[in-house]
Formats: C-alpha cells, sequence, structure tokens
C-alpha cells in the first residue's frame, strides 16, 4: 500500500544498505532474499557501511570547526579556518552540526566523497549564523579497518546567512495550549495512535493527512481544519480574537472520523459562506454552511478508488460552479496485478476523477468526457490548477509518485471543454517521485513558473552514483538517479515552453509540500519544503 | 479498503522489499526521518538556502503547509500538519526585511463567488510586477487562504493592481495603499473588518475522555487459546500478563488481592513463568495484539490484559492499569454490536461517512500465526474455528498454504 514517494528500487537497496547499518538485533533479515541480491549487493553494502564511517568522522570534523579547535592539517586552511572563526565563542548549546554523504567513489586503495555540512549557531553578538558547504574528501582504510583520512578539499557551493532575528517564531503552545483537542489527540502524533486504533479504520504507518484554511463562522478570519486518519476525528479549529484556536462545538458536525487525506473550504452553492468537502475513502464528503453555526452533510460523491489523496477546486467550464478534482495514489488493480508495476513508470495507479459542478449541489462525473482519461493510470499525490498559458481558463498540472507527472491543458474542442496531456510537448514531465505541486511567477516576468515536489535522497544519490549500480541499463540508470534528484523548478519560457531553472533548489530532502510564499515582504516568491519521511521511535535510519 | 495492504509489486529479484521495508519501519525505524524543512529565498530570481535562520526548521515529518497573515499585521504566517506530535504547528512571521504587505479578498459576482482563478498583478513604482492567483488546493494536501497577499518593500509605491475576474474582463485599481481590503468584482476595494462571532464552546468536549486501552471493533474468537474455567462460564475472562520488576502490575495486583474485579473472572499470568512453561502461548499473546494494529510493538506493555466474553471472543485490550468503573462499563457494553460498537471502539467521538462497518477476520490471524511459523497453534486455531473459517472465500486456500507448510516443515 501506500509506500508513495518511496522509490521502490532505492528503497530495497535503502532498505538492505540500513540492515548492514544497524545496531538493533530484533529484525530479522531473511537471508534467502539476502543472497539473491548478491551480486549487487555486495558493494552497495560495503559501499553504504563506508559512508556510514565516513560520516561519523566527518561530524567530528564538523564539530572541530565550530568549537574553533581545526586539526593541524587544516589550521593554515584560508577558507576553514574563516569558518571556524566565525562560530568561535557561539554558545555552545545553540550549535548544531548535519553531515551527508552523497557521492562516494571507490578507486584502488582509497575512497572520494563529495559531502555537504550544514553547521548552525547562535554567534556572541546574539547572531543566527548559519553555514552550508560542500567538500570533497579522499579517505583509505588502515589494515585494521579503520578509516583514515587523507585529504579534505576546500570549501565549495558555500552558502552564508547571518540574521539578528530569526524569521519565524513557534507560536503553537501559545495558541493551542487551552485547546484539549490539541493537548489529548494532536500533540501526539501517529504512531502513538497506530498502537492504539484498530487498522482496519483506516490508519496506517505510512498514511497523510492534510489541512485547510478558510473562513466557517463569517468572521473574516481563516479558521483551520486539520485532517485526521480513519478513528480519529478531523478537527475544526475556529481563530479567536486574540489570535488563539478553539475547537467548533460537536455538534458543528466537522468531527468526521473516516481517513480524510485533504479537505477544502470552498463556497460550492455561490451563497457567500465557506462550505467544506473532504476526500475520503468512501467518496467526497459535500458538506454545507449553515449560517456559519454547523454543517449539514449534502451527499457523498461516490469515486472508484480508495486510496485518495489530493482535492483541488476550480471552475473549468467558467459556468460560475465550482467543480472538483480527486487524484488517488493506489489503484485496485494494484493489489491484484503486480506485473503493471514499474518503479521508474508504474501504469497501475488509482484513476482519478473530475466532477464537475452543476448548481445546487448536484455534480457530474466528467472525467472521460472531459478527456482526463487519457494517460489516467498513475499514482498521482498532488494536483493543482493554474491558468499557465494566460488564456483565460484554469489548466491542470499533476504530480505523480513513480513516474512522469502531467499537464493537462484546457482547450474547448467543438464547443465543449477537453484537456490534452501535454507535458512532454512542454517539458515539464518531470519524471521522478512527484509529491506536490505549485505554481507562481518567481521571476516576475509575468509567466506562470512551477515547483514540483521529488524526493531527495543522500543514499539514493550515492547508490544509484555507484559505478556498478545497473551497469546493463544505462537509461534506467538515467531515471534512477532522477528519483533521487530532488525538487525541479521550471520557468517558463516565452515560447511556453519550461527549462528545469537550476540545482539551488533541488535539494528539499525527503520534500512533501513544496510551496511558493513571499515570507519577507520583498515582493519575490521564496520556497518552502515540508520535510522528514518517518522519523521512528528507533535511531536508526534508512 | 486496501490501507494497510502492501499493493508493491516483486522487486529487483522476486521479494518484495517494500514489503520488507514497511515491516522494518512498523517496528519503528526511521526512513529519511528527522530532517528539517528547507527554506529558499527568492534574491530576485536567484534561490539561497536559508533554512538555517529562519527558525522553521523543526522535524516533525512535515506534510502539508498553509499560508495566511493569521495576526493580519501584514506578513505570511505558517501553519504546517505533521506526521509526529504536534500534528500541527503555527509559524508566527517576525519579518524582519520590515517591508509591508497588502492582502486582498475577492469576491464573484458573474464568475464563482470564491472567485477561484483570478488572477490579480500589481505594480508598483519602479518594480517588476507580481502577480497572484486565487487557488483552492496546492502544495501536498493543503489549502492556503483564499486571501490573496503581496509582499511590499519598504517605501514601494502601489501604482495600481489589475484583477482577471475568471471568465470575465479585468478590472483596475489604482488607489490602494498597504493594508486588508475586500474588493467585490466591480466595486472598489473596502477596508477589512474583522468581526467578533463568538461561537460558544462546548463546555465538556470530551463527552468520552482517553482511556489506554482499546474497546475493539472486530470480535476474534480465541477459544484455541484462553480455556475456561468452569467458575467462569457466565462471566467475562479477564487475562492479565504481568512481569516482574514492573511497578504498576504490582499496584494491579495488590489492588486485585485487596480487592477482587467485580464481574469479571480474573487470571493472572506471569511472564516469567509462562515463558517457561509455555512460552508459545507467550508469542501468541504478543500476536493477538499486535494484529489489530498497523505497527508492531518492540515489547508487550505491562501489565497487559485481555477481556473475553462468555463466547470465548475477545473485545478489549487494556494497557497498563485498569479502571474498576471502566472495566465495569466495558463489561456492560461487552455486547453491543453495529454502530454502537464502533463509536466505542475509538477514542473520541464523531461521525462517520462510510456506512460499511468491519468485522473480525479469524483468518486473517491464522495467517498471522502461519507467517511466525506456529503452526500446531495454527491447526488448533483452525480446528476449533472451522465453522467460522469456512465462510470466509480464502478459506481453501488458507489451507493449501497451511500443507504447504506443514510438508516444508517435514522435509528436512
Amino acid at each position: 500500500m501506500c509506500l508513495q514517494s518511496s522509490v521502490l528500487l532505492l528503497a530495497a537497496l535503502f532498505f538492505f544498505s540500513a540492515c548492514n547499518k544497524r545496531q538493533g538485533k530484533d529484525f530479522d533479515t531473511h537471508e534467502s532474499k539476502e543472497t539473491t541480491l548478491q551480486s549487487e549487493q555486495a558493494t552497495i553494502k560495503e559501499s553504504e557501511q563506508l559512508a556510514a564511517q565516513i560520516e561519523s568522522q566527518l561530524i567530528l570534523f564538523a564539530q572541530q570547526i565550530i568549537s574553533g579547535a581545526l586539526p593541524d592539517s587544516l589550521s593554515d586552511n584560508k577558507e576553514w579556518s574563516q569558518f571556524s572563526n566565525r562560530f568561535i565563542n557561539s554558545s555552545e548549546q545553540s550549535r548544531t552540526v548535519k553531515v551527508s554523504v552523497f557521492e562516494i567513489r571507490h578507486a584502488e586503495s582509497t575512497v572520494q566523497t563529495v559531502s555537504r555540512i550544514e553547521m548552525k549557531a547562535r554567534l556572541k553578538n546574539q547572531n543566527y549564523f548559519g553555514l552550508i558547504t560542500q567538500f570533497k574528501s579522499s579517505w583509505s582504510k588502515n589494515e585494521d579497518g579503520q578509516l583514515k583520512v587523507l585529504e579534505i578539499g576546500n570549501p565549495e557551493q558555500t552558502v552564508l546567512n547571518e540574521s539578528p532575528i530569526l524569521w519565524f517564531s513557534d507560536e503553537t503552545d501559545r495558541l493551542t495550549t487551552t485547546e484539549p483537542a490539541f493537548t489529548e489527540h494532536l500533540s501526539m502524533g501517529l504512531d502513538f495512535w497506530l498502537k492504539r486504533i484498530e487498522s482496519i479504520h483506516g490508519i496506517d504507518a505510512f498514511i497523510n493527512n492534510g489541512m485547510a484554511l478558510g473562513d466557517f463562522d463569517g468572521d473574516g478570519r481563516d479558521d483551520i481544519y486539520v485532517c485526521q486518519p480513519g478513528g480519529l476525528p478531523n478537527r475544526l479549529f475556529l481563530h479567536q480574537t486574540d489570535n488563539t484556536i478553539q475547537e467548533a462545538p460537536k455538534k458543528t458536525g466537522a468531527n468526521y472520523l473516516d481517513h480524510t487525506s485533504s479537505a477544502l473550504f470552498i463556497d460550492i452553492d455561490n451563497d457567500g459562506d465557506q462550505d467544506l468537502t473532504l476526500a475520503t475513502p468512501s467518496g467526497i464528503v459535500l458538506l454545507e454552511n449553515d449560517k456559519h453555526q454547523s454543517f449539514i452533510e449534502r451527499g457523498i460523491l461516490q469515486t472508484d478508488e480508495v486510496d485518495c489523496h489530493s482535492l483541488s477546486a476550480t471552475d473549468f467550464d467558467m459556468d460560475g460552479n465550482l467543480d472538483l478534482l480527486i487524484t488517488f495514489a493506489l489503484g485496485s488493480q494494484s493489489l491484484d496485478d503486480d506485473s503493471l508495476f514499474r518503479f521508474d513508470d508504474a501504469r497501475d495507479g488509482g484513476s482519478n476523477q473530475l466532477f464537475r459542478g452543476d448548481g445546487k449541489w448536484s455534480f457530474s462525473e466528467v472525467t472521460a468526457l472531459s478527456g482526463l482519461s487519457e494517460g489516467n493510470d498513475r499514482h498521482s499525490l498532488a494536483a493543482s490548477w493554474h491558468d499557465y498559458d494566460l488564456d483565460g481558463d484554469p489548466d491542470l498540472y499533476i504530480a505523480n509518485d513513480y513516474g512522469q507527472n502531467q499537464l493537462y491543458r484546457n482547450d474547448v474542442r467543438d464547443g465543449s471543454r477537453f484537456f490534452s496531456e501535454i507535458a512532454n510537448e512542454i517539458g515539464i514531465e518531470d519524471r521522478g517521485a512527484g509529491m506536490s505541486v505549485s505554481w507562481a511567477d518567481y521571476n516576475r516576468d509575468g509567466l506562470p513558473d512551477l515547483y514540483v515536489g521529488n524526493m531527495y535522497s543522500n543514499a539514493g544519490k550515492r547508490i544509484t552514483g555507484l559505478s556498478g549500480f545497473m551497469p546493463k541499463n544505462k537509461e534506467l540508470t538515467k531515471h534512477y538517479r532522477r528519483f533521487a534528484k530532488g525538487n525541479t523548478l521550471f520557468k517558463q519560457q516565452k515560447n511556453g515552453a519550461f527549462i528545469d531553472s537550476g540545482s539551488a533548489t533541488t535539494m528539499g530532502r525527503w520534500a512533501w509540500s513544496s510551496v511558493f510564499a513571499d515570507l519577507n515582504n520583498d515582493g519575490w516568491e521564496d520556497l518552502i519544503v515540508a520535510n522528514g519521511y518517518i522519523s521512528g521511535p528507533r535511531p536508526d535510519d534508512l | 479498503m486496501p490501507l494497510g495492504n502492501s499493493g508493491i509489486g516483486p522487486g529487483l529479484d522476486g521479494s518484495d522489499p517494500a514489503r520488507q521495508l514497511q515491516e522494518y519501519v512498523r517496528r519503528g525505524a526511521s526512513f529519511s526521518g528527522s530532517e528539517a524543512h528547507v527554506i529558499f529565498n527568492n534574491v530576485e530570481g536567484l534561490f539561497k538556502n536559508v533554512s538555517s535562520i529562519t527558525g522553521l526548521d523543526s522535524k516533525d515529518d512535515g506534510r502539508s503547509v498553509c499560508f495566511t497573515d493569521w495576526d493580519l499585521d501584514g506578513d505570511l504566517d505558517i501553519w504546517i500538519s505533521n506526521r509526529n506530535g504536534p500534528q500541527i504547528r503555527f509559524f508566527q512571521n517576525s519579518n524582519p526585511s520590515g517591508g509591508h504587505g497588502l492582502n486582498i479578498h475577492l469576491s464573484g459576482k458573474s464568475c464563482n463567488r470564491d472567485a477561484i482563478g483570478a488572477r490579480v498583478i500589481l505594480k508598483a513604482r519602479d518594480k517588476l510586477p507580481q502577480t497572484r492567483t486565487v487557488t483552492a488546493g496546492s502544495g501536498f494536501l493543503a489549502q492556503s487562504s483564499k486571501t490573496l497577499h503581496f509582499g511590499l518593500a519598504k517605501e514601494e509605491i502601489i501604482e495600481k493592481i489589475e484583477i482577471f475576474w475568471p471568465g470575465n474582463k479585468s478590472q483596475i485599481i489604482s488607489n490602494i495603499v498597504p493594508g486588508n481590503y475586500h474588493i467585490e468584482q466591480g466595486s472598489e476595494p473596502i477596508a477589512f473588518k474583522v468581526r467578533s462571532k463568538g461561537i460558544e464552546k462546548d463546555p465538556n468536549p470530551f463527552q468520552k475522555t482517553f482511556n489506554d486501552r482499546t474497546f475493539l471493533s472486530q470480535r476474534l474468537p480465541l477459544t484455541a487459546f484462553f480455556g475456561r474455567p468452569p467458575e467462569a462460564k457466565n462471566k467475562p475472562l479477564l487475562i492479565c500478563l504481568t512481569v516482574e520488576d514492573c511497578k504498576v502490575c504490582a499496584v494491579q495486583t495488590k489492588e486485585w488481592e485487596a480487592s477482587p474485579p467485580t464481574g469479571v473472572h480474573l487470571q493472572l499470568i506471569s511472564e516469567s513463568t509462562l515463558a517457561l512453561s509455555d512460552p508459545e502461548k507467550l508469542r501468541i499473546i504478543q500476536l493477538t495484539y499486535d494484529h489489530f494494529f498497523d505497527v508492531s510493538e518492540r515489547e508487550i506493555p505491562t501489565p497487559i490484559s485481555f477481556l473475553i466474553d462468555q463466547k470465548n471472543r475477545l473485545c478489549v485490550i487494556y494497557r497498563g492499569h485498569i479502571d474498576q468503573d471502566l472495566l465495569l462499563e466495558d463489561c456492560m457494553n461487552i455486547n453491543i454490536d453495529g454502530s454502537q460498537l464502533r463509536s466505542r471502539s475509538v477514542p473520541f467521538i464523531g461521525l462517520w461517512a462510510s456506512k460499511h462497518i468491519s468485522s473480525a477476520r479469524p483468518l486473517d490471524f491464522v495467517e498471522d500465526l502461519l507467517d511466525a511459523g506456529l503452526l500446531d497453534q495454527a491447526a488448533n486455531y483452525i480446528n476449533k474455528e472451522v465453522n467460522s473459517l469456512k465462510e470466509d472465500e480464502l478459506f481453501p486456500m488458507l489451507l493449501k498454504r497451511f500443507e504447504a507448510l506443514k510438508s516444508d516443515r517435514a522435509v528436512p
């Protein structure tokens, strides 16, 4: 099921490499399965063990920089010394270090790596200081198996930041402390509830649940609706005058217990208040806002699949009634027929569905009629509508896990609306582990640009970069590398085609929501990437 | 519902790495965990990683990101939903740039009322244009505010804004300064007013307070493993597993020594004794506990107790100390079914869109026993529950698997 966005083959490789790094003893590997992987695993296994050792050596090195005690061999190095000087006298408790090796090459007796060190600390002048730098290093193995550093190269591609105040402060506690739904439920996290709620209610270790902002009570301020897995109620929190939140009373009728992947506040009946729609395995639940006081259920739009993900609204036919698109990752056929699954080009996903609003709470399913059934068999995690070609109607971009993404251009054919899939034509297919879509004109040239969230994985980059990785199939190797590469920023050109506008924004880590917003009021839209896949109670990581 | 099943095909060699990976995570491992959020600052079209100085670098396995000017001070604040606790976080923007903001809430007249799809272009003196679009659903599983936000550097002077209403003529507004506005299609902006609504708070928001037990929605027969002494014939059976060096176990045992739990027949089992006398039974207790949940406990919480009804079906699992009143209440409700049972099986009250109510599937439990290699116990269970198992369409396949495993074992 929803191993969405964990790239299968890489996942397999990480899995086995992780078994080698792992410290615990309660995990049984399956001997027979391990041995059948032997031919490729031997180098990967060895390589991953080395990478882990090198990472721990580099952490020591980073700690030396940050504490101002550079190793002798580097004390004459101008750039490392300069960095180190900045950190001297920084407050010890404020120091954090993260190290990652993302390229590893094996020569006869040495190992070459490309690594990244991220460090931050609070300086003597109270400024927040951060440093990210990439550098090469080479290593050899002593006879006793211990690693020895031969050379640490000069820092390259360095990003330095300093700021007297942080851009954001975490005010969660202040806003939520008086709210029992927060303290008794949401403060716990998924792992807590996984052990207390039966999985048949629709809760599992890989489940994802979203959130929506909208003004439910008509006071002019956005309220917040938090989606939850099956067996836990979704929560509607009302925005109070002091900016804290307070849960809407039970009689509001917002506490659905079905797994809800996403929700939207929209005015479906155009009567001036915010109705609510929910994506659930039973279909799209339609809730009418009744006098800003409560919701009345106005039916459920039945869907063909159950592994629902994104919900988005638009008026694609410009008739004044909002239309709804729901995406699905797994399809019912995914469960029966494994042969359809290809991790670089999966075609066994659930079909997304478009419901056209006809007014008065009536909807028609128009997926096939509107041309959206073209290529509608992928694992679609996210979708967003945007008039990318500025012709006056909204077009649709869908981000798919395990394969290429889609752009459906909104056309008029024989007097009615029809979608043409043209992602390849305009260069935004972005084959990868798509998880998120955001549109904006980030360079202010008037043309909409696109940022697509994808998985970035150090381990994936290391493994797919090994010369022994799948030597027989160069084409496939390229695709696999792409899967670990990370996010993509697409800049639209004047001719309507898009170009990948560089590497500065790829390393968003695991990358879920990856979205544009002007965070510092300079008129230029920045990017924020929400992160982390699964932080389990055990410290070892894949 | 396929949630919880591996639909992912075989890996490199015909094994199922995805399933193994899931198992790995279910046992508590991390997978790209503890990764901080990343923020790229757009500096005139070029991006720079500023994560370390934003204060946004929490590590809760973030999922959706929603923007809104929550405190109406001119900059965008952020709500992030997470997999880990707390499942929502609020980040207040301290806007170190000192710039201003323009917030515009649109409402359509001859287009959809939310003006979804409307594009607004702001032109400030000597600056490149800024474009924003009203959107419902973007990023990953997220809906940000439909109020559009424009950042304005200090001293910036707005020349005009142009609104492209969906399917309609555009509208130009030329005399506007930073602030919060509502604009109805065809009308001039009006200053945005916040009204007080004062919806009353629930006096008792949790009619059912959370207890650390699961009142199961499924009724799994366990006659094969937990015998019932004659004196317990008409009472529910409470089986409690205790371990040494467990304070709660000691407290609980002492309490029951002083005053035995009413309404049930209590069987106290000591883990250390059971480990010697019947280690397979200990595994079965662990398996039974894990059967219902999508994670495996690394250790069984102790004491752990099973409440088993008069028909020898498992009804409630208790973790830790059991409150006597709660036990009585559970015994009184032991025979409820349908939607009543479903409501009672979850920790908080709420509504269900789904009308389908799942029931126990003993066949899955036998699969668990087979997975664990407990063939004799599986045979025992099949023997005792053959009537209900027969009703499952997959029963012939289960028997096939069982026979195959048995003959595997027979051949050394």
